[in-house]
Protein backbone atom coordinates (compact mmCIF):
# COMPACT_ATOMS: atom_id res chain seq x y z
CA UNK A 1 0.00 0.00 0.00
CA UNK A 2 1.19 3.56 -0.96
CA UNK A 3 2.55 5.58 1.78
CA UNK A 4 0.91 9.23 0.68
CA UNK A 5 -2.43 10.29 -0.28
CA UNK A 6 -3.50 13.19 -1.98
CA UNK A 7 -7.21 13.49 -1.15
CA UNK A 8 -9.15 16.33 -2.71
CA UNK A 9 -12.36 17.96 -1.42
CA UNK A 10 -13.64 19.70 -4.22
CA UNK A 11 -15.86 22.78 -3.60
CA UNK A 12 -17.96 25.15 -6.29
CA UNK A 13 -18.29 28.89 -4.98
CA UNK A 14 -21.57 30.29 -6.61
CA UNK A 15 -21.54 34.33 -5.66
CA UNK A 16 -19.74 36.84 -3.84
CA UNK A 17 -19.09 36.24 0.17
CA UNK A 18 -20.39 33.29 0.04
CA UNK A 19 -20.07 30.53 2.77
CA UNK A 20 -19.38 26.61 2.12
CA UNK A 21 -19.36 24.34 4.87
CA UNK A 22 -18.05 20.73 4.54
CA UNK A 23 -17.44 17.69 6.14
CA UNK A 24 -15.96 14.16 4.86
CA UNK A 25 -13.44 11.81 6.12
CA UNK A 26 -9.44 10.88 6.07
CA UNK A 27 -9.22 8.05 3.66
CA UNK A 28 -8.74 4.94 5.87
CA UNK A 29 -5.33 3.44 5.93
CA UNK A 30 -3.36 6.84 6.69
CA UNK A 31 -2.35 7.87 10.11
CA UNK A 32 -1.35 11.34 9.47
CA UNK A 33 -2.24 14.60 7.63
CA UNK A 34 0.78 16.23 6.67
CA UNK A 35 -0.65 19.52 4.84
CA UNK A 36 -2.95 21.06 3.03
CA UNK A 37 -2.83 22.79 -0.43
CA UNK A 38 -5.61 25.09 -1.64
CA UNK A 39 -6.27 25.62 -5.42
CA UNK A 40 -7.96 28.48 -7.18
CA UNK A 41 -8.32 28.82 -10.74
CA UNK A 42 -8.12 32.70 -9.93
CA UNK A 43 -5.86 34.69 -8.21
CA UNK A 44 -8.03 37.65 -7.37
CA UNK A 45 -9.93 35.25 -5.67
CA UNK A 46 -7.28 34.45 -3.01
CA UNK A 47 -7.60 38.22 -1.68
CA UNK A 48 -9.66 38.09 1.12
CA UNK A 49 -10.88 34.43 0.99
CA UNK A 50 -10.24 31.98 4.21
CA UNK A 51 -10.51 28.38 5.34
CA UNK A 52 -11.04 27.05 8.45
CA UNK A 53 -10.49 23.81 9.10
CA UNK A 54 -11.14 21.03 11.66
CA UNK A 55 -10.13 17.04 12.24
CA UNK A 56 -12.18 15.08 14.96
CA UNK A 57 -13.49 18.22 16.39
CA UNK A 58 -10.25 19.90 16.44
CA UNK A 59 -9.30 23.25 15.26
CA UNK A 60 -6.40 22.59 12.71
CA UNK A 61 -7.07 25.96 11.01
CA UNK A 62 -9.32 28.98 12.47
CA UNK A 63 -12.11 30.15 10.47
CA UNK A 64 -10.29 33.51 9.89
CA UNK A 65 -7.20 31.77 8.48
CA UNK A 66 -6.60 33.27 4.89
CA UNK A 67 -6.11 30.92 1.97
CA UNK A 68 -3.46 32.92 0.93
CA UNK A 69 -1.52 31.60 3.25
CA UNK A 70 -2.45 27.87 2.05
CA UNK A 71 -1.66 28.17 -1.80
CA UNK A 72 1.25 29.29 -4.06
CA UNK A 73 1.63 29.90 -7.35
CA UNK A 74 3.34 27.98 -10.56
CA UNK A 75 6.61 29.56 -9.07
CA UNK A 76 6.93 27.40 -6.59
CA UNK A 77 8.38 24.05 -7.32
CA UNK A 78 5.70 21.41 -6.97
CA UNK A 79 7.85 20.08 -3.56
CA UNK A 80 7.20 23.40 -1.96
CA UNK A 81 3.43 23.66 -2.64
CA UNK A 82 1.98 22.32 0.53
CA UNK A 83 1.56 24.31 3.53
CA UNK A 84 3.03 21.55 6.09
CA UNK A 85 1.34 21.69 9.84
CA UNK A 86 3.71 22.38 12.38
CA UNK A 87 3.25 19.39 13.87
CA UNK A 88 1.96 15.71 13.24
CA UNK A 89 -1.33 15.58 13.03
CA UNK A 90 -3.13 12.26 13.56
CA UNK A 91 -6.08 11.35 10.97
CA UNK A 92 -6.79 7.67 11.24
CA UNK A 93 -10.14 7.96 9.36
CA UNK A 94 -11.02 11.47 11.32
CA UNK A 95 -14.21 13.56 10.13
CA UNK A 96 -13.06 16.84 8.53
CA UNK A 97 -15.27 19.86 8.71
CA UNK A 98 -14.19 22.95 6.82
CA UNK A 99 -15.73 26.41 6.75
CA UNK A 100 -14.52 28.09 2.86
CA UNK A 101 -15.41 31.87 2.76
CA UNK A 102 -15.44 33.74 -0.50
CA UNK A 103 -13.38 37.12 -0.23
CA UNK A 104 -14.42 38.85 -2.80
CA UNK A 105 -17.54 41.15 -1.38
CA UNK A 106 -14.41 42.86 0.64
CA UNK A 107 -11.99 43.68 -2.24
CA UNK A 108 -10.61 46.47 -0.09
CA UNK A 109 -10.64 44.60 3.42
CA UNK A 110 -8.60 41.61 4.16
CA UNK A 111 -11.89 41.19 6.45
CA UNK A 112 -14.56 38.52 5.80
CA UNK A 113 -16.95 40.33 8.56
CA UNK A 114 -16.80 37.73 10.75
CA UNK A 115 -16.32 39.36 13.80
CA UNK A 116 -15.03 43.00 14.05
CA UNK A 117 -15.11 45.60 11.07
CA UNK A 118 -17.88 43.89 9.69
CA UNK A 119 -19.31 45.36 6.30
CA UNK A 120 -22.74 44.78 5.52
CA UNK A 121 -22.61 43.57 2.01
CA UNK A 122 -25.73 46.05 1.06
CA UNK A 123 -24.08 48.79 2.30
CA UNK A 124 -20.92 48.78 0.47
CA UNK A 125 -20.95 51.43 -1.84
CA UNK A 126 -18.27 50.99 -4.34
CA UNK A 127 -18.98 54.41 -6.35
CA UNK A 128 -18.45 55.90 -2.85
CA UNK A 129 -15.17 54.06 -2.43
CA UNK A 130 -11.98 56.20 -3.66
CA UNK A 131 -10.94 55.61 -7.21
CA UNK A 132 -13.57 52.85 -7.46
CA UNK A 133 -16.59 52.13 -9.86
CA UNK A 134 -17.25 48.98 -9.74
CA UNK A 135 -15.63 45.57 -8.12
CA UNK A 136 -11.89 45.99 -8.28
CA UNK A 137 -11.46 42.14 -8.29
CA UNK A 138 -13.78 41.02 -10.93
CA UNK A 139 -13.89 37.84 -9.38
CA UNK A 140 -15.92 35.61 -12.20
CA UNK A 141 -18.68 33.21 -10.51
CA UNK A 142 -19.15 30.69 -10.27
CA UNK A 143 -15.72 28.77 -9.76
CA UNK A 144 -14.28 26.02 -8.10
CA UNK A 145 -11.94 25.56 -5.29
CA UNK A 146 -9.74 21.95 -4.52
CA UNK A 147 -8.82 21.56 -1.14
CA UNK A 148 -5.89 18.96 -1.12
CA UNK A 149 -4.80 17.52 2.01
CA UNK A 150 -1.73 15.20 1.91
CA UNK A 151 -2.02 12.27 3.92
CA UNK A 152 0.30 9.70 4.75
CA UNK A 153 2.12 6.96 7.10
CA UNK A 154 5.26 8.57 7.83
CA UNK B 1 -7.71 19.41 23.00
CA UNK B 2 -5.67 22.02 21.44
CA UNK B 3 -2.87 21.55 19.16
CA UNK B 4 0.79 22.98 19.60
CA UNK B 5 0.41 25.88 17.50
CA UNK B 6 -2.10 28.82 17.06
CA UNK B 7 -2.17 31.38 14.50
CA UNK B 8 -3.40 34.29 16.78
CA UNK B 9 -4.16 37.44 14.17
CA UNK B 10 -4.56 40.89 14.74
CA UNK B 11 -6.80 42.97 12.46
CA UNK B 12 -6.13 47.02 11.64
CA UNK B 13 -8.00 49.09 9.28
CA UNK B 14 -6.39 51.87 8.17
CA UNK B 15 -8.66 54.26 7.04
CA UNK B 16 -7.06 57.67 5.62
CA UNK B 17 -3.67 58.36 3.98
CA UNK B 18 -0.85 58.78 6.37
CA UNK B 19 -2.77 56.46 8.99
CA UNK B 20 -1.08 55.61 12.47
CA UNK B 21 -2.95 52.60 14.21
CA UNK B 22 -1.89 51.39 17.49
CA UNK B 23 -2.81 48.37 18.66
CA UNK B 24 -2.25 46.17 21.73
CA UNK B 25 -3.17 42.64 23.13
CA UNK B 26 -2.34 39.26 24.64
CA UNK B 27 -0.79 36.30 23.20
CA UNK B 28 -2.95 33.43 24.01
CA UNK B 29 -2.32 32.33 26.91
CA UNK B 30 -1.87 28.32 25.74
CA UNK B 31 1.23 28.65 24.01
CA UNK B 32 4.70 30.06 25.24
CA UNK B 33 6.36 30.65 21.67
CA UNK B 34 6.15 33.49 19.69
CA UNK B 35 8.03 31.76 16.55
CA UNK B 36 7.21 34.02 13.58
CA UNK B 37 5.52 36.88 12.55
CA UNK B 38 3.53 37.57 8.89
CA UNK B 39 1.67 40.95 7.49
CA UNK B 40 -1.63 40.48 5.12
CA UNK B 41 -2.09 44.10 3.49
CA UNK B 42 -4.81 43.95 0.97
CA UNK B 43 -2.80 45.21 -1.86
CA UNK B 44 0.66 45.91 -2.88
CA UNK B 45 0.25 49.76 -3.56
CA UNK B 46 -0.29 50.31 0.22
CA UNK B 47 2.93 49.03 1.04
CA UNK B 48 5.77 50.70 -0.15
CA UNK B 49 7.08 53.07 2.48
CA UNK B 50 4.36 52.08 5.53
CA UNK B 51 6.03 50.86 8.73
CA UNK B 52 5.38 48.37 11.60
CA UNK B 53 6.43 48.21 14.98
CA UNK B 54 6.30 45.71 17.22
CA UNK B 55 6.69 45.11 20.97
CA UNK B 56 6.41 42.33 23.33
CA UNK B 57 6.34 42.71 26.97
CA UNK B 58 7.97 46.38 26.57
CA UNK B 59 10.60 44.61 24.45
CA UNK B 60 11.19 45.50 21.06
CA UNK B 61 11.69 43.45 18.22
CA UNK B 62 10.74 45.99 15.35
CA UNK B 63 11.54 49.65 15.83
CA UNK B 64 8.99 52.00 14.34
CA UNK B 65 10.55 52.50 11.22
CA UNK B 66 10.87 49.26 10.41
CA UNK B 67 9.35 48.45 6.83
CA UNK B 68 6.18 46.71 6.19
CA UNK B 69 7.06 45.00 3.21
CA UNK B 70 9.81 43.44 4.81
CA UNK B 71 6.96 41.17 6.27
CA UNK B 72 4.77 40.23 3.87
CA UNK B 73 4.74 37.66 0.91
CA UNK B 74 3.10 36.77 -2.37
CA UNK B 75 1.53 33.90 -3.97
CA UNK B 76 4.85 32.93 -5.26
CA UNK B 77 6.27 32.27 -2.14
CA UNK B 78 6.00 28.32 -0.56
CA UNK B 79 2.89 28.63 2.07
CA UNK B 80 5.82 27.49 4.57
CA UNK B 81 7.99 30.33 3.62
CA UNK B 82 5.47 33.18 4.30
CA UNK B 83 6.09 33.91 7.96
CA UNK B 84 9.49 35.84 9.25
CA UNK B 85 10.70 32.85 10.90
CA UNK B 86 12.56 34.72 14.14
CA UNK B 87 16.05 32.91 14.61
CA UNK B 88 15.67 32.66 18.30
CA UNK B 89 11.49 32.98 19.50
CA UNK B 90 10.20 34.97 21.69
CA UNK B 91 9.09 33.57 25.06
CA UNK B 92 5.50 35.00 25.65
CA UNK B 93 3.21 33.97 28.14
CA UNK B 94 -0.06 35.97 28.17
CA UNK B 95 2.08 38.74 27.02
CA UNK B 96 1.67 41.95 25.84
CA UNK B 97 1.92 42.72 22.44
CA UNK B 98 1.44 46.05 20.85
CA UNK B 99 2.44 47.62 17.53
CA UNK B 100 2.00 50.34 15.40
CA UNK B 101 1.36 50.54 11.47
CA UNK B 102 1.98 53.30 10.15
CA UNK B 103 0.50 54.46 6.32
CA UNK B 104 3.52 55.33 4.33
CA UNK B 105 0.72 57.23 1.45
CA UNK B 106 2.04 60.85 3.17
CA UNK B 107 5.47 60.42 1.07
CA UNK B 108 4.30 61.73 -2.18
CA UNK B 109 7.58 60.40 -3.52
CA UNK B 110 6.27 57.04 -3.16
CA UNK B 111 3.64 57.41 -5.88
CA UNK B 112 0.47 57.60 -4.12
CA UNK B 113 -1.95 60.31 -5.28
CA UNK B 114 -4.56 59.74 -2.75
CA UNK B 115 -3.14 62.66 -0.57
CA UNK B 116 -0.78 64.78 -2.39
CA UNK B 117 -3.01 67.70 -3.90
CA UNK B 118 -1.25 67.33 -7.24
CA UNK B 119 -2.25 64.10 -7.52
CA UNK B 120 1.27 62.46 -6.63
CA UNK B 121 2.84 63.25 -9.40
CA UNK B 122 5.92 65.36 -8.95
CA UNK B 123 5.91 68.34 -11.31
CA UNK B 124 9.59 67.99 -13.35
CA UNK B 125 9.76 71.90 -12.26
CA UNK B 126 10.20 70.55 -9.18
CA UNK B 127 12.73 67.89 -9.59
CA UNK B 128 16.22 69.11 -9.40
CA UNK B 129 17.62 66.32 -11.55
CA UNK B 130 20.83 67.54 -10.39
CA UNK B 131 20.26 66.21 -7.14
CA UNK B 132 18.98 62.99 -7.79
CA UNK B 133 20.79 59.87 -7.38
CA UNK B 134 21.19 57.02 -8.40
CA UNK B 135 23.00 54.13 -6.42
CA UNK B 136 24.78 57.25 -4.71
CA UNK B 137 26.02 58.36 -7.49
CA UNK B 138 24.53 61.57 -8.85
CA UNK B 139 23.13 61.41 -12.52
CA UNK B 140 24.35 64.03 -14.29
CA UNK B 141 27.97 62.14 -14.08
CA UNK B 142 26.71 59.58 -16.45
CA UNK B 143 27.29 60.18 -19.86
CA UNK B 144 27.21 56.59 -21.11
CA UNK B 145 25.21 54.18 -19.46
CA UNK B 146 22.78 50.87 -20.16
CA UNK B 147 19.19 51.59 -20.27
CA UNK B 148 17.07 48.96 -18.76
CA UNK B 149 13.22 48.15 -18.93
CA UNK B 150 12.33 50.55 -16.42
CA UNK B 151 13.83 53.44 -17.82
CA UNK B 152 12.82 52.89 -21.65
CA UNK B 153 9.72 53.34 -19.88
CA UNK B 154 9.88 56.83 -18.69
CA UNK B 155 11.99 57.89 -22.14
CA UNK B 156 9.99 60.89 -23.85
CA UNK B 157 9.35 62.27 -20.20
CA UNK B 158 12.63 64.28 -19.87
CA UNK B 159 13.33 67.61 -19.78
CA UNK B 160 15.88 68.31 -21.66
CA UNK B 161 18.54 65.54 -20.21
CA UNK B 162 19.75 62.45 -22.85
CA UNK B 163 17.53 63.40 -25.31
CA UNK B 164 13.97 61.02 -24.89
CA UNK B 165 15.98 57.98 -23.54
CA UNK B 166 17.42 58.75 -20.10
CA UNK B 167 16.29 59.52 -17.23
CA UNK B 168 15.26 62.93 -18.37
CA UNK B 169 12.74 63.59 -14.92
CA UNK B 170 11.48 62.29 -11.82
CA UNK B 171 9.71 59.20 -13.23
CA UNK B 172 6.05 59.38 -13.18
CA UNK B 173 4.31 57.81 -10.00
CA UNK B 174 2.93 53.92 -11.46
CA UNK B 175 -0.57 54.33 -11.01
CA UNK B 176 -0.98 50.88 -9.54
CA UNK B 177 0.89 52.04 -6.49
CA UNK B 178 -2.00 54.55 -5.92
CA UNK B 179 -3.66 53.97 -2.73
CA UNK B 180 -7.03 53.37 -1.94
CA UNK B 181 -9.02 53.86 1.56
CA UNK B 182 -10.05 52.16 3.59
CA UNK B 183 -7.61 48.86 3.74
CA UNK B 184 -7.43 46.73 6.19
CA UNK B 185 -3.92 45.04 7.74
CA UNK B 186 -3.58 41.64 8.78
CA UNK B 187 -1.18 40.78 11.49
CA UNK B 188 -0.25 36.93 11.66
CA UNK B 189 1.48 35.95 14.39
CA UNK B 190 3.16 32.36 14.69
CA UNK B 191 2.68 31.06 18.16
CA UNK B 192 3.76 27.32 19.47
CA UNK B 193 3.63 25.50 23.11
Amino acid sequence: MKNNKFQRIRLRVSAMGETIRFNGVCDKGYKYIKGVYVSIPQDKAIQSATLGFRLNNVELLDDGHEVRMLTCSNNVAPNTKFFSFPEKIEANSGSIEGRYTDGSKYPLLVDNGEDLGVFDPGKVDFKNLAGYNTNPFGVVFPYDVIINLWLTNE
Amino acid sequence: MILGYRFQKVKLRISKAGQRVYFNTETDKDFTMLKGIALSVGYEGALYGSTFGFRVDEKEIFDESHEAHLLVYSNDISPNSKMLLFEMPVPVKSSKVEGIYTDSSLQSLLGNASYNPSGGVISRNEVNIKKTYVSGKEVVKFSNFTVDDNLVAYAGSGSGFGGGFGIGAAPAPDPAAQVYYPYDVRVILFLSK
